[in-house]
């Protein structure tokens, strides 16, 4: 499948005006976010989410590498058709009501009068703003200047969304609001890069993610790849008299007795022998798991290991 | 061209929302008015110290305003962010100049407008006839303002809104001390510190080839032909410093 979003050895050091050593904010980064891909960029504050966000649309300049988007530069005005964009924090003109601002991206993306009522009316809509939408953004809460930052990312149906942190600073009504849109946007065959520190709005809705930690790209791939295979297992059984409890002790598994019940925690591979012990010592099974690490276990894992 | 047009209309609404700019057109109609007030003082010479007086206020408001407007043009946008989101847009760094700086120009050409009625008008209901020269001496400091908020934009393409507003100051100083910068260059010991003033006096803006008002107040006749060495040595200056502008804003990480 066709990259919409090519990154090669992409780097970028901020130096002071004096010049000096300079902080390495990127490292040569190697990207590619296929069609119809949500992506997800994870890593830490300063871990160089949004410099490479920047990058992207040409807010910043590389230091050396390059970045393409459906294969052009990404200064290239064609490429700006194609593409929307969400700020971190939604920052807009606040002499607008909500409308205006809209209309007004609106006439910049060619969108003729006759449709920009049309499309604006929609937009607002489907971010659940249309009430407000006579109302300056000076007056606007921080949820509502994101679902207008969202609504103005989308205005030219864009085939590519580079969201920035899309739902912080949202309620978690609002965060799972702008979750299910990022999700129909996704049904819809959109091409979406977003930053987030949120794991598990990340696990949620991307397909592949990528950790960044200081500037360097430590992980990148689905979750499934990303995420390590459970190694225990964990029954949860009611019933069992303490010679049993020794019994599954001497096979390793940690017994934790617990409101009447008793929480076992075996390896995977001895998850059988346990069932059979339990159920030869006379317990009834209530729940099985199987816990997978989460991607925030990963993370934190991986980070720590960098600390360290 | 479109999106030249698109923002300058949106800087426009934005700059006469602004409140400081209201203020600084409201204290101008005031100093003009209070102005007209004071001509009864000087008798037989009322019509000389209305004049005097009216291209005075409309100058040196005129120029706060523009040093104002040209700072507010591109460093606010780029502390507020309100930039991220326009650039991701199908809009070139030179149209977004080009487009601030047309809509900061239909913003003094709306406060001179305002400002050149009263004073022509109460110049009118004195006289009882029209004053061209002084409409002439409107327009030249319609330029100086022109140059003024090209320069002051220019700095804030890479400095602070601070010193954008101390440069533009420091531009008006210089702008209209040329004839002293003349002076020391002809007087100057050697040689190197005469060539050296008389190219800084070549750079740097001289706004008193657009400034009409003694020939005004003095009511020498004044030719229309000046208007077009005027308009050409204005508009002609702003060209060059939007250019550069527009270069320096080219290479400015967001």
């Amino acid at each position: 499948m066709a990259s919409v979003v090519e990154v090669q050895g992409l780097t970028k050091v901020y130096r002071s005006f004096f010049g000096g050593i300079g902080v390495r904010a990127l490292n040569h980064l190697d990207l590619q976010v296929a069609q119809g891909e949500t992506f997800g960029l994870v890593g830490p504050n300063g871990s160089g989410k949004t410099t490479c966000l920047k990058l992207l649309l040409g807010l910043i300049f590389p230091t050396s590498g390059k970045a393409m988007l459906f294969g052009r530069r990404v200064t290239d005005m064609r490429v700006k058709h194609l593409l929307g964009y969400m700020p971190e924090t939604p920052y807009f003109y606040d002499h607008l009501t909500g409308e205006q601002l809209l209309r007004y991206f609106a006439q910049l993306f060619g969108v003729r009068t006759a449709q920009q009522r049309k499309r604006v009316d929609d937009l607002l809509a489907l971010v659940g703003m249309s009430e407000r939408r006579n109302m300056l953004l000076r007056h606007y809460s921080r949820g509502m200047l994101q679902r207008i930052g969202l609504a103005q990312a989308l205005l030219n149906d864009p085939a590519l969304l580079i969201l920035d942190e899309p739902t912080s600073g949202l309620d978690p009504v609002g965060a799972y609001q702008i979750r299910n849109l990022i999700l129909e946007l996704k049904r819809q065959g959109k091409t979406i890069l977003f930053a987030s520190h949120l794991l598990n709005e990340v696990e949620t809705l991307c397909d592949r993610v990528g950790v960044l930690y200081r500037g360097d790209l430590k992980a990148c791939g689905t979750i499934d790849e990303l995420l390590p295979q459970p190694s225990q297992v964990v029954i949860v059984a009611q019933g069992l008299a303490a010679p049993a409890l020794a019994r599954l002790g001497e096979m390793g598994a940690a017994c934790v007795p617990a409101d009447g019940m008793v929480r076992i925690t075996a390896p995977l591979e001895q998850s059988e022998q346990v069932l059979a012990l339990v159920e030869r010592d006379g317990g009834r099974l209530h729940e099985l798991l199987r816990p997978r690490p989460t991607l925030e276990q990963v993370f934190i894992d991986l980070v720590r290991q960098e600390a360290e | 061209m479109r999106s030249i047009l698109i923002i300058a209309r949106n800087t426009v609404s934005e700059a006469l929302s602004r409140i400081i700019l209201q203020l600084i057109l409201i204290f101008a109609l005031m100093f003009l008015l209070l102005g007209f007030f004071f001509t009864y003082m000087t008798p037989g010479e009322e019509d000389k110290m209305l004049k005097d007086l009216g291209l005075t206020v409309i100058t040196v408001f005129g120029l706060v305003l523009a040093i104002f407007i040209g700072v507010s043009l591109i460093q606010p946008e780029i502390e507020r962010r309100t930039i991220y989101a326009l650039l991701a847009k199908p809009v070139r760094r030179l149209e977004f100049v080009l487009g601030k700086y047309l809509g900061a120009v239909a913003v003094l050409a709306i406060s001179m407008i305002v400002m050149g009625v009263v004073l022509v008008g109460a110049l009118y209901l004195k006289q009882h006839m029209w004053n061209l020269g002084l409409l002439v001496a409107l327009v030249g400091v319609f330029f100086s303002l022109m140059i003024m908020t090209a320069l002051v934009m220019m700095i804030s393409t890479f400095a602070s809104s601070l010193l954008a507003i101390v440069g533009g100051f420091v531009f008006w100083a210089v702008g209209y001390g040329q004839s002293y910068m003349t002076q020391l260059a002809e007087h100057a010991d050697n040689k190197v510190s005469s060539t050296l003033l008389q190219v800084m006096s070549a750079i740097l803006p001289n706004f008193t080839y657009l400034d009409l008002r003694l020939p005004v107040v003095d009511g020498i006749p004044i030719p229309l032909r000046l208007l077009s060495k005027m308009g050409i040595y204005g508009l002609g200056y702003s060209i060059v410093v939007l250019a550069i502008a527009a270069i320096l804003f080219n290479e400015r990480e967001m």
